[in-house]
């Protein structure tokens, strides 16, 4: 019984990390339809800035947060008007394709600064231990991440749906034509958002940084993980990120624990193909994936 | 029932005039390029026989496949176990492989017709396979686990057992890829080719029209599952020491729809163009910046992807189409408007 609850709270805390980091990807993808593949490399990116303010100024990621953050909300704004804005008209297939190619830009010259291995940030905290039990502790660094996961999740809930902000947002997720007649400035709303969304990245990069190790190739697997959290949740749906993020997190820690081995490693896999060969649009929402 | 599909146009003919063209002009580096420079062409040849053969279903068809690497696995590690467990000859096992690969990718295709999955959802489930499938290989002794598996190979076999020299390979590798080039040309002009262009344009409008979706479907599948296992067979062979985390992994898938997306989807030469491009251009910045900056030859080739995509959206075949209607200006279309 200890051993489930304990499982089950490991799951949550990563879970939620996990649903962070989907929903900045779902934010870019409700504004702009992109599937960003170089998103995974955004978050490595972040993490690697909190490395070089840890070992070049002494800054912490706490704090680094509030340089990281803003830093990255102008990096959004440069990546919309550079690279997605010059495509908005063409094949989406085209500008899912130029992210791949920035995950390449991005990972090497991270490799080439930083070189291959694989790096922590330390921080004074990082060896604090909550203690729900006798037997079980949590890192204090894994709560935080977990908790700054669902407030910070809970607030874009809130702005997207009960702001102008967010209603011009949603508008132009639904037809951004419409959005336009309505008065809405489509190319501004857009800036904004991919602002937003890739200051949740930085948060998420800060955050996560003292909870695992990082390298500079992981970019990929945390766009995968990220894409599949999105889709297991259902494409646009906030709760479904959600949730999503909550049962591959869960998934992984029950499949680790209680079936050990392959199967345990390929139980979030499987829990995914066989939701979306049921449920092609995801947990919550319909089938209107086209 | 069985209206014959237009055959032998003019338009093939010229294909294949260019195939031969192009075979012969290619078959010639092996004098020229030694050593490494050889060994970069042999890989870019491999990698666009690679391309071609997802060229068929994803292009085509259509139909975003993120599980080839599963074939890609199965073509590396199946003749190489087979080899190293059982003595199995090389030939036998590329067409095992082929053989399973064809077989799991009409699989593949009858659980998305089964279940009717939209595009996306067909794209992220099949890369969720290739990540169980890397998962199993990672764990299973047999294919050699996270470890590899070490090719070995009787030398002086010659043909008949898989050893070739350097030149040897390169000669099979381009061999590869003309028979690929034959596949793809015959396809697009077939029935086959025409009923996966209709479910690329729109499935249940194929499907209204009386097209069999689901055997399009698995027939274009099979088809480039069986490709991409030969040719993957090949690259091991060639490579000597099967990486699952290279052969198994989705790395390679990714490029493989790269170049397709990036030489232009569907078409005949696209993939071909773009491998040829990028392929070489990474290496040879990988040769020129190796010892100094490691990693910033694929920055290079990230660039070059970006900035191709960014003047030339729908592909290096349709830029490369625009810029020469634009340079040649056709004197027989203006006069047949008048």
């Amino acid at each position: 019984m200890a051993l489930l609850f304990e499982t089950l709270v490991q799951g949550l805390l990563i879970g939620s990390g996990y649903a962070l980091i989907a929903i900045g990807m779902a934010v870019v993808y409700n504004v702009s339809g992109i599937l960003n593949f170089a998103h995974g490399d955004f978050i490595t990116l972040g993490m690697y800035a909190c490395l070089a303010l840890l070992l070049g100024f002494g800054v912490g990621p706490y704090i680094g947060l509030f340089l990281v953050t803003p830093a990255f909300a102008i990096l959004g704004i440069l990546f919309y008007l550079g690279l997605i804005r010059p495509l908005q008209d063409t094949n989406m297939l085209m500008v899912v394709q130029i992210t791949l190619g920035l995950t390449f830009i991005i990972q090497n010259l991270i490799l080439y600064a930083f070189g291959s291995i694989e790096q922590v940030v330390q921080t004074p905290i990082s060896a604090v231990l909550l203690h729900l039990t006798d037997r079980f502790a949590l890192r204090l660094t894994g709560v935080i991440a977990g908790g700054v996961s669902l407030g910070l999740i809970l607030g874009l809930y809130v702005l997207i749906q009960r702001s102008d902000f967010g209603r011009a947002i949603r508008a132009i997720h639904q037809n951004p034509r419409g959005a336009a007649v309505c008065g809405i400035d489509v190319a501004r709303v857009r800036a904004a958002t991919f602002a937003l969304a890739f200051a949740v990245m930085g948060v998420a990069s800060c955050i996560l940084a003292p909870t695992q190790p990082f390298v500079p190739g992981g970019g990929l697997m945390i766009s995968v993980t990220a894409i599949l959290v999105l889709i297991l949740g259902g494409l646009g749906s906030f709760h479904g990120t959600l949730l999503g993020g909550l049962v591959v997190g869960l998934s992984q820690t029950v499949g680790t624990v209680y079936l050990g081995g392959t199967l345990g490693l390929a139980l979030p896999y499987i829990i995914f193909v066989l939701v979306l060969l049921f449920r092609p649009g995801g947990l919550v929402g319909g089938r209107s994936l086209a | 029932m069985s209206a014959p599909a237009p055959r032998f146009t003019a338009a093939t003919r010229t294909a294949l005039v260019q195939i031969a063209v192009f075979a012969v002009l290619v078959a010639f580096l092996p004098f020229v390029l030694r050593g490494y420079h050889l060994s970069i062409a042999t890989t870019t040849l491999l990698l666009a026989g690679l391309a071609l053969s997802w060229n068929v279903i994803g292009g085509i068809g259509g139909q975003f496949s993120l599980g080839h690497s599963l074939f890609i696995a199965a073509g590396a590690l199946l003749p190489a176990a087979f080899g190293i467990h059982h003595g199995l000859n090389p030939w036998a096992g590329l067409a095992i492989a082929a053989a399973l690969s064809a077989v799991l990718g009409a699989v593949i295709a009858w659980i998305s017709f089964r279940f009717d999955l939209p595009k996306l959802t067909f794209a992220l489930i099949t890369l969720a396979l290739a990540e169980i499938g890397l998962i199993l290989v990672l764990n299973i002794r047999y294919l050699g686990a996270a470890d590899g598996l070490v090719i070995r190979r009787d030398s002086g076999s010659g043909i008949a057992g898989f050893d070739f020299s350097a030149r040897g390979s390169y000669w099979l590798a381009l061999a590869g890829v003309v028979a690929g080039l034959v596949i793809v040309l015959w396809v697009l002009h077939s029935r086959l080719g025409y009923y996966l262009r209709a479910v690329h344009i729109d499935d249940r409008m194929a499907q209204a029209t009386g097209i069999d979706t689901l055997r399009t479907k698995a027939a274009g599948m099979a088809l480039s599952a069986a490709m991409t296992s030969v040719f993957a067979t090949m690259y091991a062979q060639y490579m000597i020491y099967v990486d699952p985390h290279a052969f198994a992994s989705p790395l390679l898938v990714i490029q493989m729809v790269l170049f397709c997306s990036i030489g232009g989807l569907g078409t005949l030469w696209g993939p071909v163009l773009a491998t040829a491009i990028l392929v070489p251009v990474g290496e040879i910045a990988r040769g020129m910046l190796g010892g100094t900056a490691s990693g910033m030859h694929f920055v290079i080739y990230g660039v070059l992807i970006v900035i191709i995509i960014l003047f030339m959206p729908d592909g290096l075949a349709g830029g490369l189409a625009r810029l020469r209607a634009r340079l040649v200006r056709p004197p027989r279309g203006t006069v047949s408007e008048r």
